[in-house]
């Protein structure tokens, strides 16, 4: 069966998916979309993972995968790290899986904890030979006014996509996280607050922060190529 | 204020993210500014290319890596886990509150156990004088045989209680009349028997008095107190014993 996330297996109307270990049922079928609850298949699997189901809980990785690894790669800039810290954030998941009560949103928490596992794993990196979105603007080097828009259109996307990232990777620890969860993810300011365990205010002042440099170095950047 | 001011507003403004007053207040600034107008439509242009990133699908390879790993790393520690507490895990996850529910009545109920037992030796600590403990031993050989003085009526507590076993107290005692008087053939009363005191003046009850005559007929005698001592300091056994007084 060709592999597809949750979200393709619904709009499909699969109820199997692919995972390392065979095809996986969901729990998605007609009997389980009638309560609150079991109309959410993480909270069925979370149920069976706790029991000790250890095919449940791969289902909680194929649902939520691309959550963890996409948000890892924004905030760690590199494929590999990014696949270290999901795949901690998983272990951690089924270690703290107990913890978990039942009813609570899972996606929020598992933000969190994928956010704490990526600050710990860049704090450990320690790439201090990074050269960061504010040394750049306060140098002047980014201070150029330039009418990008042209220039962009004649980009290709994978070289837009590769702007972007290195922006991400410049910008300061807090910064990179609210903007990630709040444009990329497309959180609330509520949600990201929550998740940062900040204010709205705060994040509001950092989403507008590192918005207003990625700009700069988006235009600089765009400037040089052509 | 001035148009750096307005920049981080705009960086809000462009992605819907001030109130509406505050967004109103930017607006009227972008009619009357085209240099911020100009920052507004580059911000714009920048987060375009920010969201694309959101668009970006990863190849399944780089998911499957990771659930790979993953599920080998639960393997390998549900494996090692003990064979009880595989089974008994879903039980105690299952019904977590219930255990913790048990285990607070449990402690509580340790607590008052053990606080029982705490109290239950101070409480016989202190006895009253008409109930005695039944585990206490009594010494039959430490007896204190006294009248009531109004002294020790009044404050007994204050009177240090005069001790004499029954060998001494019959050595040094001096025969009164009451006791001639209920025990006329002069023999030896038994350890335990009450022995009878003369009648003695108020506030002197170790010195009896001097042989009446016997044509004299005695007035009634002073309720005999006899005290029994036990092994614990603080029981003591008190009987009161009316004498009778017989005439030949």
């Amino acid at each position: 069966m060709q592999y597809c996330l949750y979200e393709e297996a619904i709009r499909c109307g699969e109820t199997k998916v692919a995972t390392a270990s065979g095809e996986c049922t969901l729990m998605i079928d007609d009997a389980h979309l009638d309560s609150p609850t079991e109309n959410d298949p993480t909270a069925v699997c979370l149920k069976q993972a706790k029991a000790g189901d250890a095919s449940a809980f791969e289902q909680i990785i194929v649902l939520h995968q691309r959550q963890v690894l996409t948000t890892s790669l924004r905030l760690l800039g590199d494929m590999k790290d990014a696949q270290d810290a999901a795949q901690e954030v998983f272990l951690r998941l089924f270690k703290y899986l107990h913890r978990f009560q039942d009813g609570r949103e899972f996606p929020p928490w598992l933000y969190r904890v994928t956010v704490n596992v990526c600050r710990d794993a860049q704090r450990r990196r320690q790439r201090t030979a990074t050269v960061s979105l504010d040394d750049l603007v306060e140098s002047g080097e980014m201070r150029e006014p330039a009418s990008t828009t042209d220039l962009e259109a004649e980009l290709s996307l994978t070289e837009k996509r590769g702007f972007v990232a290195e922006a991400l990777k410049r910008l300061p620890e807090k910064e990179r996280a609210a903007v990630v969860l709040r444009d990329i993810e497309g959180l609330s300011t509520r949600e990201v607050a929550s998740i940062l365990g900040s204010s709205e205010v705060t994040v509001r002042s950092q989403v507008s922060s590192a918005r207003m440099k990625m700009k700069l170095f988006l235009e600089r950047r765009l400037k040089r190529r052509s | 204020m001035n148009c750096n001011s307005f920049e981080a507003l705009i960086a809000l403004y462009a992605e819907g993210d001030l109130d509406s007053s505050r967004a109103k207040s930017v607006e009227s600034h972008l009619q009357s500014c085209a240099s911020c107008q100009r920052f507004l439509n580059e911000l714009e242009a920048s987060q375009a290319m920010v969201k694309e990133l959101a668009t970006e699908s990863l190849d399944s390879a780089s998911f499957n890596v990771v659930r790979q790993r993953v599920m080998q790393e639960v393997n390998r520690r549900q494996a090692a886990r003990p064979l009880w507490w595989r089974f008994l895990s879903p039980a105690v996850a299952r019904w977590r509150p219930a255990w913790a529910v048990s285990l607070a009545v449990l402690v509580a109920l340790g607590f008052l156990l053990q606080w029982q037992l705490w109290r239950k030796p101070a409480g016989s600590a202190r006895p009253d004088a008409s109930t005695v403990d039944s585990g206490s031993t009594v010494r039959k050989d430490s007896l204190e045989i006294s009248t009531p003085s109004p002294s020790e009526k009044t404050e007994p507590e204050q009177q240090s209680p005069r001790e004499l076993t029954t060998r001494e107290f019959a050595k040094h005692r001096k025969p009164p009349v009451a006791q001639d008087l209920l025990f006329p053939a002069g023999g030896e009363p038994d350890a335990i028997a009450a022995e009878s005191e003369p009648p003695v003046e108020q506030g002197s009850n170790l010195e009896p008095e001097a042989p009446q005559p016997a044509d004299i007929v005695p007035e009634p005698p002073p309720p005999l107190v006899i005290k029994l001592i036990t092994d614990d300091p603080n029981i003591v056994i008190v009987w009161l014993v009316d004498q009778e007084v017989h005439h030949n």
